[in-house]
């Protein structure tokens, strides 16, 4: 399989199939974890509303 | 209007959040069962058909399943969002129409790795499904931009759910026309087609078969994970918005 010439397109498209889905699961928790800290802070905002 | 925002609670629509890591749990052991059965199982292709890189075969049918199926539930969301004004739907096309850019993404990228030890070029204007296919990925960026641009919910829903009825009249067009026209050089896996050279030119040996099923339902299953994930993030980031409107 390895000493195949046209190893390297198929390795190539399998290396994009998986990191393109890894990259989009990272995208949904990176935007996951921003979404958190936005709840926190609006927490703290609309606590201080509350208060004054 | 009120906003209503709840979709179904089943396995495509609902975000129960334990369900949504139990299907991603099954999704990466799938896609690892498949890589097994494309790299072990799997018989070794001609020469013609790219040798060792037909094996690309596998996962670039599987993303080309899921991008079109995602296209096709994007336009269901749209019409489902102009039926009800459930702006819930309106989350469910958008997470559809990124899910599509992502493996239409897939997709070319894989077919180019293909066509080049296989047609000797990574890309040809000359062969009609290349040309619609990114034609699609375009329609679906430009989904994607069209909705930035817009502030208003309720507009910018309006206006996806029509953009998304109208781009999905592509998928049956990109379907049929590698086998309606007589010089493509795209093969014809499934289904007859008029050009002879291309129907017969990546067939489905018995050995191919396990490994190609098992990459079609991994995908699926791993569509199931995205749409949940994504729906349910969209839920929490329009709430957000909603929260920051009101203090201010």
């Amino acid at each position: 399989m390895f000493a195949d010439k046209n190893a390297p397109f198929m390795f190539g498209a399998y290396a994009i199939f998986l990191g393109g889905m890894l990259f989009y699961v990272i995208s949904l928790l990176t935007r996951a974890r921003a979404a958190t800290r936005d709840e926190k802070r609006l927490d703290e905002l609309e606590a201080e509303d509350a208060e004054n | 209007m009120q906003e209503q925002s709840t979709l179904p609670d089943n396995v495509l629509t609902g975000t129960a959040p334990g369900t949504t890591r139990r299907i991603g749990l099954l999704a990466i052991a799938l896609v690892g069962l498949a890589l097994v059965l494309v790299f072990g199982v799997a018989p070794r292709a001609q020469e013609s058909a790219g040798g060792e890189a037909q094996r690309i075969f596998y996962f670039h049918v599987s993303s080309a399943w899921l991008g079109f199926g995602a296209m096709a539930l994007c336009a269901f969301g749209g019409w489902r969002y102009l039926r009800t004004r459930n702006l819930g739907w309106d989350r469910f096309a958008l997470a559809n129409a990124e899910i599509t850019v992502l493996f239409l993404a897939l997709m070319l990228l894989s077919g180019m790795l293909w066509g080049r030890p296989t047609w000797n070029v990574w890309w040809t204007w000359q062969e009609p499904k290349l040309v619609v296919s990114a034609l699609q990925f375009l329609l679906y960026v430009a989904y994607l931009v069209l909705r930035s641009a817009i502030d208003d919910p309720e507009r910018r829903a309006r206006q996806s759910a029509v953009f998304s009825l109208l781009a999905v009249i592509l998928v049956p067009f990109n379907f049929l026309i590698s086998r309606v026209i007589a010089d493509g050089v795209h093969p014809v896996v499934f289904g007859p087609a008029v050009n002879v050279e291309a129907a017969g030119k990546v067939g489905i040996a018995a050995m191919m078969v396990p490994a190609l099923l098992v990459s079609l339902v991994a995908f699926s299953v791993v569509y199931l994970f995205l749409i949940r994930s994504r729906t349910a993030l969209q839920a929490r980031m329009d709430t957000i918005e909603a929260r920051k409107a009101s203090l201010q």
